[in-house]
């Protein structure tokens, strides 16, 4: 028997040569194994040809749609666990007061810091303003 | 499949960016060592909220802090003179502020001192309020949250600076 290699190395003369020749038995059940791969074929580029444009560009938004979900769920998972429950610093209330009356007052600390530095700022404009004044009258 | 694909990680951006609050910068830190951290709960707010003076000392007097800290949520305040912690706090809290679309209130700057203030709410009400103050020294973080009716906390402040 001839190898596939053979095969491919011969010459379609010889080929048709070999076809022709009734000697040669014909594997049985050959004819129903190559009429079952062209059937198989067109059934696989048929079912391709039912995917339309539309329906294609659907499925692959779907899939993206979906694809995105999954991020969005994932996204929600990762950075925003199961929050703990968070421990009062303090269980006097009197204590936890005192706290907050620190952080206001530390606030209004800073900000009297920044009014004074907007008031040292307007100070120093006084003069050059004093000068265009007297500009101007001139 | 590209536009899926982009949609995808503009989704996982805007959500790991809505994620960061005050909350999230507090259990991140306060455990570390060389910091110091003070939590209040809504519940604590509450108790304070019933203590029968809630008034503060000022020059002239005293503040009624009663209408500000009665719609108060909760109030995070970390502090640290740890370099790389500051460093990462710095980080956390520029990203954190830009997120939520924070409002900066009030800046300021001097010899290496910094001052940043923020609020996020409506003309009529805050709903955070964050500040943030580095010296060299020290980096101090704090982030009050509740339903503070904005001419009660500027009032509030008002006279505290006095």
């Amino acid at each position: 028997m001839k190898k596939i290699e053979d095969i491919e190395m011969m010459e379609v003369e010889d080929l048709l040569k070999l076809a022709s020749d009734n000697s040669v038995p014909v594997p049985s059940g050959l004819e129903s194994r190559i009429a079952e791969t062209l059937l198989s074929q067109k059934v696989s580029e048929d079912a391709g040809k039912g995917d339309t444009p539309a329906t294609s560009l659907r499925t692959r938004w779907i899939t993206g749609l979906a694809v995105a979900a999954a991020c969005t769920v994932a996204a929600v998972f990762l950075h925003n666990p199961a929050q703990t429950e968070l421990k009062d610093t303090f269980d006097d209330p009197y204590l936890a007061y005192a706290e907050v009356e620190k952080a206001f007052s530390r606030i209004s600390g800073e900000m009297s810091k920044a009014a004074d530095k907007t008031a040292q700022a307007a100070r120093k404009m006084e003069k050059p303003i004093e000068i265009i004044r007297k500009i101007k009258e001139k | 499949m590209k536009r899926i694909l982009t949609v995808a990680a503009l989704l996982l951006v805007t959500i790991t960016s809505f994620a960061q609050t005050g909350r999230n910068i507090y259990e991140k830190y306060s455990d570390n060592d060389g910091v110091s951290a003070v939590y209040i709960s809504p519940a604590m707010f509450k108790l304070i909220g019933k203590l029968p003076e809630i008034k503060a000392d000022v020059e002239d007097g005293t503040v009624d802090l009663a209408p500000v800290v009665r719609t108060l949520t909760g109030m995070y305040i970390l502090s640290s003179e740890n370099p790389a912690i500051r460093e990462a706090l710095a980080n956390d809290v520029k990203k954190f502020v830009s997120s939520k679309k924070y409002e900066l209130l009030m800046e300021a700057k001097d010899n290496g001192q910094t001052m940043k203030m923020y609020t996020v709410g409506d003309q009529k009400t805050v709903n955070s309020f964050v500040m943030y103050a580095i010296d060299q020294e020290e980096t101090t973080f704090i982030c009050i949250d509740g339903n503070i009716n904005r001419q009660d906390l500027e009032k509030v402040l008002a006279e505290q600076m006095k």
